[in-house]
């Protein structure tokens, strides 16, 4: 990205886009919550979700374990792929914004290797497949392995961003090297190990959902607050310097809020790729380049696209389930490029 | 001595087989008493990359003719202390080096057999089968290969005799309904067209892993805990207990309280080596299994 690229005119988060992302996710937790393995009347099922909510008493038609698929089951499942998927493109978009890479993830600093070290030591060790520890290992895990490549790009400088990127490189490639030599010494779970990389929504429940819900309302929330930062320093940093911003105050700030939502991201629903390069930058080419724009379009983008890609990945192959990883990059993959052919905004 | 050692075998192998909690001395029994009568055609050095064949071999009398065993046979206790070679991580000089005469495999994922070949190892793959039949021949088989067939036999023999005691007592009171049965914790499953699938259809279950698509042919299918949720099964059995599952975590699943199984007290926890396997052991599989729906009609 060029200083070309930042917008002059002040953008203004318009509603027409906002209401269209807002429309494809609301259709895609529709049909969520409507489809799975088992039949049951759409009708009942949305009876059923409104019977849960506070001060509304209807009578769904649904026996109890019907009503335990759709209230324990699908409903917090699509909330959940909601939230991990706006975390995952909010923080890839913020990332793409603070390093000025259009390459920037939101496993640049190390999350995912980390968070897949702690979790394959976890499992290894008998935990078992996805679960609290699992996740709580995870975390420590993506934690460990960004606080590593802070402190190792101090080391080489004043940590400027290239420092931070390499650093990243270096602390992920170590992680991955750990994870592998402790998945090879345990050949016996090594399903469970790639199941987690491979990201899987089918066994979560209400627990995940309280757990990562705070987190993404407090990362996404400062990453909004810092999107006009952002623009401004989408100009230069030295640029941005002299208009007042303090770059290196704003790096940290957006890096650790875009990281902590990540990871805990991570930790509940495994490595999900692909989710926050594509729906950031679909954004930026159908709606414009200013991060007042992308940041809250890929909050609802992402949330849609992770909730449409988990029911492909549950309905694929009824009554198994394809790993969500596999389906955002096989879905993905395609869809961004007709975006970047069709688009006109390429720089 | 040969006269002697026969009948004595026998007997032990027998105790072996329907004995509940003498399987740990067995063994050593077994060692004292079978010493001399490896005939002499018979390979000597027996490298076994199974679980299951290793226990078969301890079975049959051949321990004395095992020179090496993979890291996951853990059955009889003496197949710890052999030489170990990783089955998984496949590497034909490690298995060489062991200097084997026979070399029994139960997978050639990695092209296992052509790699023992090209260095003139004589290679006896057994594949897991599909019932409960096929286990028995391939017990006959395997003995047949290691000089051990009369024994082998005789095993075998009554291996279904018992099996087909406790199944025949078990079904007295008609058929026990649905079944689902956990190989892990992402609901991976068996379906009929496996040994173990074949265990629970002996049984006249019926499967609710058969419902769903099965697009390697492997019979191991994965199934979404909706899927489970809506079949509802009269009885879960776990084949991952002994990787931390039990009828406390199975409840504990977001809406699995809802399960039939889970409310009656029907989820059972199988001993995951056994459950995983098709060697002599299998008589204790069975006798699991028999003793849930037992039990399940009586209370």
């Amino acid at each position: 990205m060029t200083a070309a690229a930042a917008p002059v005119a002040p953008a203004r988060l318009r509603f027409r886009p906002l209401a269209v992302a807002g429309v494809a996710l609301a259709g895609a937790m529709v049909l969520g919550v409507s489809l799975g393995p088992a039949s049951l009347p759409v009708g009942g099922v949305f009876l059923e979700i409104l019977d849960r909510m506070p001060l509304v008493t209807v009578d769904s038609g649904l026996s109890e374990r019907e009503a335990a698929i759709v209230w324990q089951l699908r409903v917090p499942r699509v909330v959940l792929g909601a939230l991990v998927g706006a975390m995952l493109a909010t923080a890839g978009g913020a990332y793409q914004g603070v390093f000025r890479n259009p390459l920037a993830d939101p496993y640049l600093l190390g999350v995912a290797a980390g968070a897949g070290l702690g979790a394959t030591i976890v499992i290894a060790a008998g935990a078992g497949g996805p679960g609290i520890a699992v996740a709580a290992a995870a975390f420590a895990g993506a934690i460990a392995a960004v606080v590593l490549t802070y402190a190792l790009a101090r080391t080489g400088g004043v940590g400027s961003t290239a420092n931070l990127i390499l650093a990243g490189v270096a602390v992920a490639a170590f992680f991955t090297a750990a994870q592998t030599f402790v998945q090879q010494r345990a050949a016996d779970t090594i399903r469970e190990v790639f199941s987690w990389i491979l990201g899987r929504l089918a066994t979560v429940g209400w627990a995940e959902v309280a757990l990562l819900a705070p987190f993404v309302a407090v990362s996404a929330a400062v990453l909004f607050a810092s999107r006009r930062l952002l623009d401004v320093l989408a100009v230069g940093e030295e640029e941005a310097g002299t208009l007042g911003v303090r770059t290196d105050r704003l790096r940290l700030v957006v890096v650790a809020a875009a990281t902590l939502g990540s990871a805990v991201a991570v930790a509940v629903s495994g490595l999900i790729g692909f989710v926050g390069i594509v729906v950031p930058h679909t954004v930026r080419l159908l709606a414009g380049h200013s991060y007042r724009l992308i940041l809250p379009l890929a909050f609802v983008g992402g949330a849609a696209f992770l909730v449409f890609a988990d029911l492909l990945a549950r309905v694929i192959i009824s009554p198994g389930e394809l790993p969500i990883g596999v389906v955002t990059a096989f879905v993905g993959a395609p869809f961004f490029a007709v975006v970047l052919r069709t688009s006109r905004r390429i720089t | 001595m040969r006269w002697i050692h026969v009948p004595l075998l026998l007997l032990v192998v027998v105790a072996a087989a329907c004995g509940d909690g003498g399987s740990s001395e067995t063994p050593a029994t077994v060692t004292t008493i079978t010493l001399a009568s490896t005939p002499p055609d018979a390979p000597a050095r027996v490298v076994s990359l199974s679980a299951t064949h290793t226990e078969m071999l301890y079975a049959v009398g051949a321990q004395d003719q095992i020179a090496g065993t993979d890291l996951t046979s853990n059955f009889p206790l003496p197949a710890e202390e052999t030489p170990k070679v990783d089955a998984f991580n496949f590497d034909v000089e490690e298995v060489a080096a062991l200097d084997p005469d026979l070399v029994v495999l139960a997978f050639d994922f990695a092209g296992e057999v052509a790699a023992l070949e090209a260095v003139q190892i004589p290679t006896l793959l057994l594949p897991p089968p599909t019932t409960l039949d096929g286990a028995y021949d391939q017990l006959r088989e395997l003995g047949e290969a290691v000089g051990r067939g009369e024994e082998a036999a005789a095993l075998a023999g009554e291996m279904q005799t018992a099996i087909d005691e406790i199944v025949g007592a078990a079904t007295a009171g008609g058929d026990p309904g649905t079944v689902f049965h956990e190989i892990d914790n992402t609901l991976f499953s068996a379906n009929s067209s496996t040994f173990i699938g074949d265990v629970y259809s002996r049984f006249g279950f019926e499967n609710i892993a058969d419902e769903a698509a099965d697009e390697f042919g492997s019979g191991f299918v994965q199934l979404s805990p909706e899927f489970v949720l809506d079949a509802d099964p009269d009885f879960i059995f776990l084949g991952d207990a002994g990787f931390g599952e039990t009828a406390e975590t199975v409840a504990a699943r977001p809406g699995w309280d809802q399960l039939t199984a889970v409310q009656e007290g029907r989820v059972v926890e199988l001993d995951s080596d056994i459950a995983g396997r098709w060697g002599p052991r299998s008589v204790e599989l069975v006798r699991q299994i028999g003793q849930a729906i037992v039990a399940s009609q009586g209370g």
